[in-house]
């Protein structure tokens, strides 16, 4: 039994996001993906509620920013850990607002151990 | 050219003026039989005036010197005519010109005062000796009028007064154009080399982006093969394919980044397919803006339809074109930036245009002079367009705005051949 609970990535990059999805997937934890923060914010107001998302910033349609901006604004969503990924830098207002920031290629122990503290996995 | 055309109408009408003096002055019999020295004395400026002009064509073609002395340049030119024109008709009035030529004489040191400021004070002085030499019989007529040769000899005096400033300038200008040309060479050369370090600097944060994201891919496939999950091993043949697939990808960045990134400006000119030339540049342009909802069209073009040119520099003057046009429509609401090639038969057009309104009518003239931005210091320092113009034009082409669009277009104008 994995958790029930998943973890959203939001990611415009279709390599990036298919390649988390297979190894966090294999490490037993749950996947749902959302192309760019739009697409994301609707799964959430659909009534997803993730153990932590992972949200890339540079991002069409609605970028990472505009999103961690939404879900701030939405009483329901403010408390869902949400940590940021970037390929290029954290500069922005809201960049402390965020429970934490991955710098792109992301050291994959560091991002377990923090999958770990909000997401449990059966193995 | 402008000034070509301006010296070449000087001459023409200094022919005129010459024609007229020498067979249609109104008074006969008082014009002594040296009336044709005067002609000659015309005839010899006006052949040192195209000779100027051509010299000053020739630097009026370099944008940086435009920008710094076009008006300037222009007031002179008006003033020299206005000289020219107040002499002949004095010339034409008849000899006793004693006023009318004490009108050139004032118009002359107006001159040399207004070009305090340009003018080197040995050019200076030049220029104070020219009325000097003439005024001087000048003034002997206004107080003796029956002395008509003391007319005479003040025109002749003038003229070659007059002919030794020619000179004087045109030593003046063939020795700065000779010393001159290895350092604006070479200034032209670090321009071009500032404009596109900076257009790659613009570009470098969505160049980054775009490789950090491979980069993350092959992470994270490397972390499940040499960490893999006790339940689920993957396929390590799957997995390897795709790193191979990742490793591909930042090949091809790479590639297309290193085909317009380095400087093109001793390449040699060659037939290239304008079709792939704008491809490979329209991909650079999205892999430098990932992340921005604007939409890039590349409208058709013939495979067959080729342009001699440095591949490099074209592709480096639309790649600056494309990141205007993504600067400029970042803000609206509707977004596109789109690419059209009309084969115009000697010639091509490369359009770039964008859903903007179109540049404002008082910026029209501004746009291409060098360090002229409307860009926040972050995003441009001003040298782009100039540096395109220049490049296109030292490929014998045009690049200009076409205002008849209703929305904001630039157009390459391109000789498919190189003479």
């Amino acid at each position: 039994m994995k958790e029930s609970r998943p973890i959203l990535i939001v990611e415009d990059d279709q390599d990036v996001r298919e390649s988390l999805q297979m190894a966090l997937e294999a490490y037993d934890f749950s996947v749902i993906t959302a192309p760019e923060g739009k697409s994301a914010l609707e799964l959430l107001r659909n009534g997803l509620r993730p153990c932590v998302i992972l949200a890339d910033v540079m991002m069409p349609v609605m970028n990472g920013w505009d999103f961690l901006e939404a879900k701030l604004n939405d009483p329901a969503l403010r408390d869902i850990p949400i940590y940021m990924l970037s390929a290029a830098d954290r500069n922005h207002a809201l960049a402390d607002r965020a429970n934490g920031f991955f710098a792109k290629p992301i050291k994959f122990e560091k991002l377990l151990e923090v999958l770990a503290r909000y997401c449990r996995t059966d193995g | 050219m402008e000034v070509g055309r301006r010296a070449a109408v000087a001459g023409v009408y200094h022919i005129l003026a010459f024609l007229v003096v020498r067979f249609l002055t109104p008074y006969p019999g008082r014009v002594p039989d040296s009336i044709d020295w005067i002609g000659a004395a015309l005839v010899v400026t006006m052949l040192g005036r195209i000779a100027l002009g051509a010299i000053q064509a020739r630097r009026f073609s370099d944008p940086i010197w435009r920008a710094r002395w076009k008006w300037k340049f222009r007031g002179l030119i008006l003033l020299t005519a206005l000289f020219w024109g107040l002499l002949s008709l004095s010339v034409l009035w008849s000899f006793g010109v004693s006023l009318s030529f004490f009108i050139v004489t004032l118009v002359n040191v107006g001159v040399a005062a207004l070009s305090v400021q340009n003018l080197g004070l040995d050019l200076l002085l030049v220029r104070l000796f020219v009325p000097l030499i003439g005024g001087i019989p000048l003034l002997g007529l206004l107080f003796r009028p029956e002395t008509g040769s003391g007319a005479l000899a003040g025109v002749l005096a003038l003229f070659l007064a007059y002919l030794l400033f020619l000179a004087r300038r045109a030593h003046q200008l063939l020795w700065e154009a000779l010393a001159n040309r290895s350092e604006l060479e070479e200034t032209r050369t670090k321009a071009i080399e500032s404009a596109r370090l900076a257009a790659m600097g613009t570009m470098a944060g969505g160049i980054a982006h775009e490789i950090n994201n491979p980069l993350q891919v092959i992470r994270t496939y490397t972390q499940l093969l040499s960490n893999p999950p006790q339940n689920a091993a993957p396929d390590t043949a799957i997995v390897a394919a795709r790193i191979d697939q990742t490793v591909e990808r930042i090949a091809h960045i790479i590639a297309s980044l290193r085909a317009f990134a380095r400087p093109g400006t001793g390449d040699p000119f060659e037939q290239v397919k304008v079709g792939d030339l704008l491809a490979e540049v329209a991909e650079l342009a999205r892999l430098s803006r990932p992340a921005e909802a604007i939409r890039l069209e590349l409208g058709p073009v013939s495979e067959s339809l080729t342009v001699e040119c440095r591949k490099t520099e074209i592709g480096q003057v639309v790649i600056n074109l494309l990141n205007n046009a993504f600067d400029a429509v970042e803000v609206l609401q509707e977004k596109w930036v789109r690419i059209n090639v009309v084969d115009c038969g000697r010639t091509i057009e490369i359009e770039v245009e964008d859903s903007g309104p179109g540049i404002p009518r008082e910026l029209l003239d501004k746009i291409m002079l060098p360090f002229f931005t409307t860009k926040i210091a972050q995003k441009g320092i001003g040298l782009g367009l100039s540096i395109s113009a220049t490049i296109v034009e030292q490929h014998g082409g045009k690049l200009w705005v076409d205002t008849k669009s209703p929305h904001t277009r630039f157009v390459i104008s391109l000789p498919k051949r190189q003479k």
